[in-house]
């Protein structure tokens, strides 16, 4: 069999090519169930917030352990289905499970520093300012791991600061339908690649 | 020397062994996935999965969701072996290596 310069060249163009969307795609299907949920908890947690505004240190707390749950639940399914048996593995997901565990209390440490540091005015200003936070994480995971999710992060970013700044009243919902919308939406479409 | 594989270097085998590749161990890819992934036809890429699980580059597993058929594809450790094999062969072909020797078990 021979091979030219040429085809071999074309050929390892190709194989670039299948190799970068197979590893988006893999990245999509990691990343979708994850997105879906912290949708939710979003939208169901600043829904609440606008109900209740005097509530915020109780709902966002009890809104995010649950979400840190169901998020563990979903990375064992997701993985089990991806990998088989050999993913399951007790010993691997326990391991995983804890590295979820210490990244939220990192978080929630960061954003206690930060608050302390720099005292927010107002419990708005303090949600809105964590909820930048996780959508420019999710342009910096985009730009690495998938344009589309970068997108999604883009203007979930844009809503909510046209909400922060141009919105007097009902700033909680618009924050949750903003970002939470924009993730439940995305994690849709970032599902049917 | 590495030898080229005529198994893998054909286009569409080429696609889908790249793109197990890019998998972790033991992960697989659902049929349609792959297809969309290609953008292949089923007779197409039915074909070629079957000529490169005969060589046993990769394993092919058919099983029902519900009452639903799916088929998933996952590369061999083989596989992993003889992709790689044929892709250090290409790359010394474009460094002014490569010869004509080949090879169909990588």
């Amino acid at each position: 069999m021979d091979i030219s310069r040429e085809e071999a060249s074309s050929s390892l163009r190709e194989i670039g090519q299948a190799h970068r969307r197979s590893t988006v795609m893999q990245n999509y299907r990691h990343f979708a169930p994850h997105m879906l949920v912290w949708g939710c908890v979003w939208l169901l947690a600043n829904g609440l917030c606008d109900f209740y505004p005097d509530q915020v240190g109780l709902i966002w707390p009890v809104a995010s352990i649950v979400g840190v749950i169901v998020s563990l639940a979903n990375r064992k399914r997701v993985r089990g289905r991806l990998v088989g048996t050999a993913a399951g593995m007790p010993g691997s997901m326990l391991a995983q499970g804890w590295r979820w565990v210490l990244a939220a209390a990192v978080l929630y440490a960061f954003f206690v520093a930060t608050f302390n540091v720099l005292p927010p005015g107002s419990t708005i200003q303090a949600t809105t300012f964590i909820s930048l936070f996780f959508m420019f994480a999710y342009m910096i995971y985009g730009a690495l791991a998938g344009l589309r999710v970068f997108f999604i992060g883009l203007i979930a970013t844009i809503a909510i600061l046209y909400g922060y700044f141009s919105m007097a009243t009902h700033q909680f919902m618009w924050l949750g339908v903003a970002a939470g919308g924009a993730l439940i939406v995305g994690a849709l479409w970032v599902r049917k690649t | 020397m590495n030898a080229a594989n005529e198994i893998i270097h054909q286009t569409m085998r080429l696609k889908i062994m790249s793109a197990l590749n890019a998998l972790r161990t033991g992960a697989k890819l659902e049929f349609q996935e792959l297809k969309s992934l290609l953008g292949a036809t089923d007779g197409n890429l039915g074909t070629h999965l079957a000529t490169l699980e005969g060589a046993g580059y990769i394993a092919i597993e058919k099983d029902f969701v519900g009452k639903k058929p799916r088929t998933r594809v996952a590369i061999t450790r083989a596989g992993r072996r003889a992709f790689e094999q044929h892709v250090d062969y290409l790359r010394d072909v474009i460094a002014g290596a490569g010869g004509t020797s080949t090879s169909a078990d990588g």
